[in-house]
């Protein structure tokens, strides 16, 4: 099994160490036709290392938003993000972020195994932490055996399990995840879910996911954020009971319906959760 | 094209037809020609053959330095782009003032600016080589920063995340990225480097198909002319072709099933 935690120790911050992530009163404006619009209102988000967050919402509640803040891709109109008690910009220079979009974004030109490698072609590979190598990590997400085959000559969700092998490559410690499958049919999803969910007991890296579906938040995560729009701000925060290792199983349990029907009723606005969809 | 098809059976069917038609257009005046049909301005193709066959030697000597001009002149404009490019894909702010002076240098007419260029220059190399590059660095600098810009936003993103620098987000995303638009360019530059290397050569000097063409036109000397414009056409056609094999080298081993 590939080794997959940074080597270097963790630095002493306080009391902040003791979440991985954590998000402190983030908003962020964008400018619609010259008019400064609250996209996310200030939000907390607090993580443990190992944890498992899910960020679900309507379209325009600024979820992908707040991925790309913590990722250091999109800025914070104010609050402050904390990834191991650094910046999102130090945790980014030093690798500790892995992204998967909801597009696989995997370079046509390149094989499998390159787009595997790129990352490491970027950073160099002095700054390699993992054991794994590319060839590892394809085996780790089922893509063994097509390493030569070209983006174009695969599926959606072989696609997607390549763009996973990518964003592992240089062990990052933080995996944020983009409505990784949104794209794929839901039984490619479950499967790659499922798939996610090995990875990441074999890896036992932090991991925030964005995505559409309650049952898939409730399925994989252990703390759903439940988000609403205009503006986008958090309305509930559920923890998950349900144990791991996860299987499909669950879904039938009363645990889980339980949960669902929470999520559901923040996304909804109904305490009780018992409206209908 | 279906897979069942051998690819020299895919390129012939892409020569042929258009290959049928020239010859047909080139009979037909043979046999307008023939039967005295033709303006005394037009030698026919038989006439033209001949006059090129007459003396090689004659023909090398003012081809050479035309295909110079126009290969060299290319090959720096391309240079040329590409370091202008460079420089608009690492400050955005220099893109609107490079393309401006681009389309400011691409709109004074060749035929105005040559004899500035003579005066100024010399009936020198680098005069010659100034009017090609002038003529067709703008197609290429145009094709290629809108190439640049053609990555998509999520792969950007993911560059960003892998804090890469500048210059390997331009070698390994942009610049691949960029090729198809770039080859957009290198086909129209290619007839164009032609055209600024024989534009230059009717400016006085003495070798060039150029001079060539412009003597055989004070001496009505219909035949040697139509050689001349002859053998330019077939520069353009074979410059273009070139940068085509180019295009699908490249495209072929980066690009394949893309």
């Amino acid at each position: 099994m590939p080794r997959m935690l940074p080597s270097d120790p963790l630095p002493d911050t306080g009391t902040v160490s003791v979440q991985h992530l954590s998000a402190r009163q983030v908003s962020r404006n964008f400018l619609v036709d010259g008019r400064d619009v609250p996209v996310l209102a200030p939000v907390d988000i607090d993580l443990a290392p190992g944890q498992f967050g899910a960020l679900i919402g309507p379209s325009g509640c600024g979820k992908s938003t707040l991925l790309r803040m913590i990722a250091d891709i999109v800025q914070p109109t104010s609050g402050a993000i904390f990834i191991l008690g650094q910046t999102p910009a130090a945790a980014r220079q030093r690798h500790e972020i892995g992204f998967v979009f909801q597009d696989p974004t995997l370079l046509p030109w390149r094989t499998v195994i390159d787009n595997v490698r790129l990352p490491l072609e970027v950073v160099g590979t002095s700054a390699r932490r993992s054991d794994a190598t590319p060839q590892q990590l394809i085996e780790l997400v089922g893509l063994a055996g097509f390493e030569q085959a070209r983006p174009a000559e695969l599926s959606g969700g072989m696609q997607q399990r390549c763009a996973l092998a990518r964003a592992l490559v240089l062990a990052p410690s933080l995996l944020l995840l983009d409505e990784p499958f949104g794209a794929l049919d839901e039984i490619t999803r479950y499967r790659m879910n499922l798939e996610l969910l090995r990875i990441r007991a074999e890896t036992g890296t932090t991991t925030l996911m964005v995505t559409h579906s309650i049952q898939e938040a409730v399925f994989m995560a252990d703390r759903v954020f439940v988000l609403a729009a205009r503006p986008g701000r958090i309305v509930d925060v559920v923890d998950v009971t349900i144990p791991r290792p996860r299987r499909l199983m669950h879904m039938n349990g009363t645990d889980f319906t339980a949960t669902v029907a929470r999520v559901r009723g923040g996304l909804f606005g109904d305490a009780r959760g018992m409206l209908d969809d | 094209m279906t897979d069942a098809n051998p690819p020299c059976r895919a390129i012939l069917n892409a020569v042929l037809p258009p290959l049928a038609v020239i010859l047909a257009l080139i009979g037909g005046i043979e046999l307008l020609g023939a039967a005295h049909l033709l303006s005394s301005s037009v030698a026919p193709p038989s006439r033209i053959a001949a006059e090129m066959g007459r003396e090689p030697g004659l023909l090398w000597f003012h081809v050479e330095p035309t295909l110079l001009t126009a290969a060299t002149g290319f090959v720096l404009s391309l240079l040329l782009s590409l370091i202008v490019a460079f420089a608009c894909f690492v400050w955005p702010r220099f893109e609107a003032v490079a393309l401006t002076m681009g389309a400011v240098m691409d709109s004074v007419p060749i035929i105005a600016i040559a004899p500035v260029l003579a005066i100024w220059l010399g009936l020198s190399l680098p005069m010659r080589l100034s009017l090609t590059v002038m003529i067709c660095t703008f197609p290429i600098l145009v094709s290629l920063v809108q190439g640049l810009r053609a990555v998509p936003a999520t792969a950007n993103e993911m560059f960003t995340v892998l804090a890469a620098r500048p210059w390997q987000r331009f070698r390994l995303l942009a610049a691949p990225y960029a090729l198809p638009y770039l080859f957009v360019g290198l086909k129209a530059a290619a007839p164009l480097a032609v055209l600024g290397a024989l534009m230059a050569e009717t400016t006085g000097v003495e070798r060039g198909l150029g001079a060539f063409i412009v003597d055989a036109m004070f001496g009505v000397r219909i035949a040697q002319l139509w050689a001349g414009v002859v053998l330019a056409c077939l520069m353009s056609v074979a410059g273009y072709a070139l940068v085509a094999l180019f295009e699908r080298l490249a495209m072929g081993v980066d690009w394949k099933a893309a």
